[in-house]
């Protein structure tokens, strides 16, 4: 066969598209998944940007009295104050801005990091199989059958908090599923053709995990570590709500929520706008993580 | 006959076996085998292509991978070039690697999807560190171009191409490191008829151009007349009958190879010729017949053939028949029971 004559057939299309634009246009047809990311997306500009929203407040500094208010402590929403002002007199709006940052960095980070941590087990455990599978698969199950809230309560107590440690906390709790998800591709991945041809090439174990492996397993990973994301949050609130995640003056939703609780009756408005972004945010996640799963459904693709 | 005789071997395979452990019980402990390969013996010469033929699950697969190392062999010798690669470690066989390769059967498998076909070829490349990442690149074209695919599609992906296709790009990630051997597992049986001969083409083309030694595995015997030199009859994990090509087919000695090929069509509606119908299908691996293992199925069965299984004898020339009733010389000695 001469150079020129090239064979022809499938698909013609003026230039190459790549899965995760396949991927992307499935998901903007998703109405409630594309308007929760367009939500997240603007809450976390906000974060990002909580400086210069904050209207010259700042979260630490203590208002020393406002026009329409007897006293700054608790005052209730006014000129400059949307929000009102928390019960040592700092304003709850640039409290609010700042704790996002927290509460976001903890659900990004923490979800990050079980990811990473369950898709270096699963691809271990499922390539290699045997007892090494079997000790892996068996401390997953363990990890999944204690206790998290307790023992979350427990730890935080033990190694008392800043940011990381929250982190931490809850990343020691959160790579299990990712773990069994991503061994379950792996089992039905390395049967196929394309993992027995990147051993006859001569491929390390290590390489073979790195690039045909994980890229072809992603797809539940994602998935599952949007959805977490929302459950790492809530963990936050709940551990700094109980007084045990980020200390004050530091500011997150749920130590906002922790300060509110008892002038729930004098002055509600506190608690209503960390609780609703606690809410919204996490089902915003959980909508981007349905809406995902569905993009990425293999049973669709192709 | 042999146009082979002073040419060199470059494969030798000595009494390979490949038994499945089949786990059950509480402990997943071997409950079972299935002897996929059972005591398989041949050797391949230097730039012929060698053919496996026989029904699904006689083997032939899995005797190609097991001497590409992709199964770790039971028992028996691999000897590529002289070495006895059946002991080898994974780590000791990749320099080996680049000179024996396979090309797969199922053009969407073989490849992976997440990756655009610039990168699939290139892999090789990048595993055996040859050449700057530039050299790699230029050297991917060239063969892209050598299997007949356009070098402007370098950074599609595997889904957006045809099957025929496909399997040009696993032909090419096969070829690159300029190997001496390959195993081709059934390379054109997933594909279109009109596509086959297509492809069966470059695989015969690209061996005169780069001097490859195929073993050809096929189930097909039009294509395996096309392309080989030398046919080896596979039958329940055992070698029934190996000869030249021409041989086999205008002296079929084995009842089995004589079967198979009654089973070839002949295009002229005047002909008429016997058709050997075998009764039942391929017994189980796990529990075959003691002796010889077609005789379940052969109409020439005798006592004998339960209780000896017939050795792969050379009969003169370089035909090999595993018969009882096939002496030296042809001389055949079975009647119908």
């Amino acid at each position: 066969m001469a150079n020129e004559d090239y064979v022809e057939g499938g698909i013609e299309t003026s230039e190459s598209y790549s899965y995760w634009r396949k991927v992307f246009q499935r998901l903007k047809k998703h109405k409630i998944a594309m308007v929760s990311l367009w939500f997240l997306v603007i809450l976390i500009l906000m974060a990002v940007f909580a400086g210069p929203l904050s209207f010259g407040n700042n979260p630490y500094s203590y208002i020393k009295s406002v026009p329409w208010a007897p006293r700054p402590e608790l005052a209730p929403p006014g000129p400059g104050h949307p929000l009102g002002l928390d019960n040592m007199g700092r304003d709850a709006w640039s409290r609010l801005l700042y704790g996002g940052r927290v509460s976001l960095s903890v659900g990004f980070i923490c979800s990050f990091i079980g990811a990473a941590v369950g898709l270096f087990f699963g691809l271990i455990s499922g390539y290699f199989g045997g007892i090494t599978d079997m000790l892996i698969m068996r401390f997953t199950d363990f990890m999944l059958s204690l206790p998290v809230l307790p023992l979350m309560v427990v730890l935080s107590s033990v190694i008392k908090g800043s940011l990381w440690t929250i982190i931490f906390v809850i990343s020691i709790f959160s790579w299990m599923g990712v773990a069994r998800l991503v061994r379950g591709e792996v089992l039905s991945l390395k049967e196929q053709e394309f993992t027995e041809a990147a051993r006859a090439i001569g491929e390390t174990p290590a390489r073979i995990m790195w690039i045909h492996l994980m890229p072809n397993s992603m797809a539940p990973v994602i998935v599952a570590a949007t959805l977490a994301i929302s459950g790492n949050i809530i963990y936050e609130a709940t551990l700094s709500f109980l007084g045990l995640g980020i200390r004050q003056p530091t500011p997150s939703w749920g130590n906002m929520l922790n300060g509110a609780q008892t002038f729930m009756l004098t002055a509600p408005w506190l608690m209503w706008w960390p609780g609703i972004a606690i809410l919204v945010t996490t089902l915003a996640f959980n909508f981007l993580g349905d809406g995902l799963r569905d993009a990425l459904d293999p049973r669709l693709y192709r | 006959m042999s146009e082979f005789k002073d040419k060199k071997i470059i494969l030798e395979v000595k009494n390979l076996k490949k038994y499945f452990p089949v786990l059950g019980g509480v402990f997943s402990r071997p409950v079972a085998w299935v002897k996929a390969v059972d005591d398989v013996s041949f050797h391949i010469y230097e730039g012929e292509t060698f053919s496996l033929v026989g029904e699904s699950g006689s083997g032939k697969t899995t005797t190609g991978k097991t001497i590409l190392k992709l199964h770790e062999p039971t028992s028996g010798h691999i000897l590529f070039e002289g070495k006895d690669i059946s002991n080898y470690s994974p780590s000791e066989m990749r320099p080996l690697r680049r000179d024996m390769q396979i090309i797969f059967q199922d053009p969407y498998g073989s490849l992976n999807p997440r990756l655009p076909v610039g990168e699939i070829i290139r892999e090789p490349l990048a595993v055996h560190k040859i050449g700057t990442k530039k050299e790699q690149e230029e050297r991917v074209v060239e063969i892209m171009k050598l299997v007949g695919l356009r070098p402007e599609y370098l950074h599609r992906y595997p889904h957006e191409f045809s099957g025929g296709q496909r399997q040009r790009i696993g032909i090419a990630r096969a070829v690159v490191l300029n190997p001496k051997f390959i195993v081709a597992d059934e390379p054109v049986s997933a594909l279109d008829a009109s596509i086959q001969a297509q492809v069966l083409n470059l695989l015969l083309e690209l061996q005169q151009k780069l001097a490859l030694t195929y073993l050809f595995i096929a189930h097909n015997l039009a294509v395996v007349r096309h392309v080989s030199d030398r046919i080896g009859v596979m039958y329940l994990g055992k070698l029934m009958e190996v000869a030249d090509t021409k041989e086999l087919f205008d002296n079929p000695l084995h009842p089995y190879t004589q079967a198979l090929l009654s089973a070839i069509p002949i295009p002229d509606p005047d002909v008429k010729k016997e058709r050997i119908i075998l009764q039942g299908d391929i017994p189980s691996p796990i529990n075959p017949p003691s002796g010889c293992p077609f005789r379940t199925r052969c109409m020439y069965a005798k006592d004998i053939c339960a209780e000896k299984t017939p050795p792969l004898v050379d009969i003169g020339d370089g035909h090999y028949v595993a018969c009882h009733f096939v002496k030296k010389g042809g001389k055949v000695e079975y009647s119908k029971s």
